[in-house]
């Protein structure tokens, strides 16, 4: 009986009808639908933990330091967090320079850059492979939050996670990717006789479809491969600002446009090859409980 | 069909897909394994068995992380994978009675079939949900038509995957409880 229930196909056309309604439903009445993925992911993390172990293994990611003995890794992630926290610095003042009138001056002092780093493993990627949301083995029950930034060797921005987050699991969105459009970047020159720190350099990032970044830039600027570019977008939380999106990779000028330069500007680490990353959480806060409203209000 | 290892087979495989394929992809093309477990499915279970089957796959595949709307929103659908993959094996079920089973190229063949039918259809739902309102970037930001060119290479990349997965596959045969003739499937 039970078998020629299973073997009857009346079920199965009303399951695909069932499946072709949800294809098209809007998405407000899918809410449901993340929850579901958030529990079929479980069972199949510990899998594909162990696959992202034998995938590393057999093929690492590119990584400018494997290979380097561990002092020099621990010397150059230092230089890197040294170096994010002193443009996080230079472009908070000259923010601050152009808001002086402003009565926020006070609270921009306050709101700092704190956060407390909460280490994440890739657990899933999506089924058309190195491209879109990742997720992560991190959720609300650890204190992640729509709209935190992930960083690799600690001052190297990867992503921020997605508004659904689960208890368990969160989604991550790689910093390159279309979905999370344009950034506002800033190039920091190096300091000069007589002039000891530089104007930042304003540039607008736009996602390409090969995982770089294409920005336009004035031909005096004095630019060059290799150059970082640092994350500098109010969109974005105050604890990723001065983080490196990436280096330049090409610096070529403009045929329509001689007076401009084209810049392509490559992710050091692409979110796809890591295997943990640090998810920079914004620290809770007494009283003013103004937790999402900052990144909501970034974002409006 | 057994179902209790086809379900462990099938989270096994989506497992693998999200995380260990990558370490094959050439530029942005990844073998799967999904369509070769459907495939092989496909091949061998009866009729209605395996449109659950397919469905069930493609169901898993739809909840993977899923693309990313405005706001950073996920766009999780239950639907496109699950319909590609039914499509598919309706496709393929009149194909199985001509092909010739024992031979090792079969399941890579259909395997490549299997999966640019599936991708047909996902791109289709895809293509019309881009048309809403709140759509989210869909196909990294390509055009359909280079997602489908690029699909149909990653169908290729899965059929090639198939010429050791399905011989692993054909030797486990016994215990997926199939009930069909032995010789249809052979030893390869």
């Amino acid at each position: 009986m039970a078998r020629a229930a299973v073997q009857s196909i009346r079920p199965v056309v009303i399951t695909v009808g069932l499946l072709l309604v949800l294809s098209f439903l809007p998405r407000r009445a899918l809410w449901w639908v993340g929850d579901i993925a958030a529990i079929v992911s479980l069972p199949m993390a510990p899998i594909a933990d162990l696959g992202n172990d034998v995938r590393i293994w057999l093929r690492p990611g590119s990584d400018p330091l494997r290979g380097a003995p561990e002092e020099i890794e621990l010397l150059v992630a230092e230089r890197d967090r040294l170096r994010e926290l002193w443009s996080a610095e230079r472009l908070r003042v000259d923010q601050l320079l152009t808001q002086l009138e402003d009565f926020r001056l006070a609270e921009q002092f306050d709101r700092g850059s704190s956060f407390d780093p909460i280490r994440a493993d890739v657990i899933g990627r999506g089924p058309e492979g190195l491209r879109g949301a990742v997720r992560i083995n991190v959720g609300s029950r650890s204190g992640v939050k729509p709209g935190d930034v992930a960083v690799f060797r600690g001052a190297h921005l990867v992503g921020r996670v997605a508004q659904e987050v689960g208890a368990l699991t969160s989604l991550l969105v790689p910093s390159n990717d279309p979905s999370v459009g344009r950034l506002h970047a800033a190039l920091m020159p190096d300091p000069e006789p007589g002039n000891a720190s530089p104007a930042p350099l304003r540039l607008l990032l736009t996602p390409a479809l090969d995982g770089s970044f294409a920005a336009d830039c004035d031909r005096s600027w004095r630019v060059a491969p290799g150059d970082s570019v640092v994350l500098d977008d109010p969109a974005w939380p105050e604890s990723s600002r001065g983080m490196i999106v990436g280096e330049i990779a090409e610096v070529e000028p403009r045929d329509d446009q001689p007076l401009r330069l084209r810049l392509r500007v490559v992710p050091v680490y692409a979110l796809h090859e890591l295997r943990t990353i640090v998810i920079k959480v914004e620290p809770r806060r007494t009283g003013d409980g103004d937790g999402d409203a900052n990144w909501e209000e970034g974002d409006s | 069909m057994r179902w209790g290892v086809f379900l462990i087979a099938a989270l096994l495989f989506v497992a693998l897909d999200i995380s260990f394929m990558s370490v094959f992809a050439i530029g942005s093309i990844t073998p799967q394994l999904t369509p070769i477990l459907a495939t092989f499915v496909a091949l061998a279970a009866p009729r209605v068995t395996v449109m659950w089957a397919c469905l069930l796959l493609g169901l898993l595949l739809d909840l993977c992380p899923p693309p990313i709307g405005e706001g950073l929103n996920a766009f999780q659908i239950a639907g496109p994978r699950a319909l590609g993959y039914f499509f598919a094996a309706n496709l393929l079920l009149p194909l199985r009675t001509m092909v010739f089973r024992r031979n090792p190229l079969t399941l890579a063949v259909l395997t490549v079939l299997f999966a640019v039918a599936a991708s047909l259809v996902v791109v289709m739902i895809w293509t019309i949900r881009s048309s809403y309102p709140d759509a989210p970037v869909v196909f990294g930001g390509r055009t359909s038509l280079s997602e489908l060119g690029r699909s149909a290479l990653q169908a290729l990349a899965s059929g090639a995957a198939a010429i050791p997965v399905g011989w692993f596959l054909v030797r486990t045969v016994p215990i997926w409880g199939f009930q069909t003739h032995g010789q249809r499937l052979g030893k390869w």
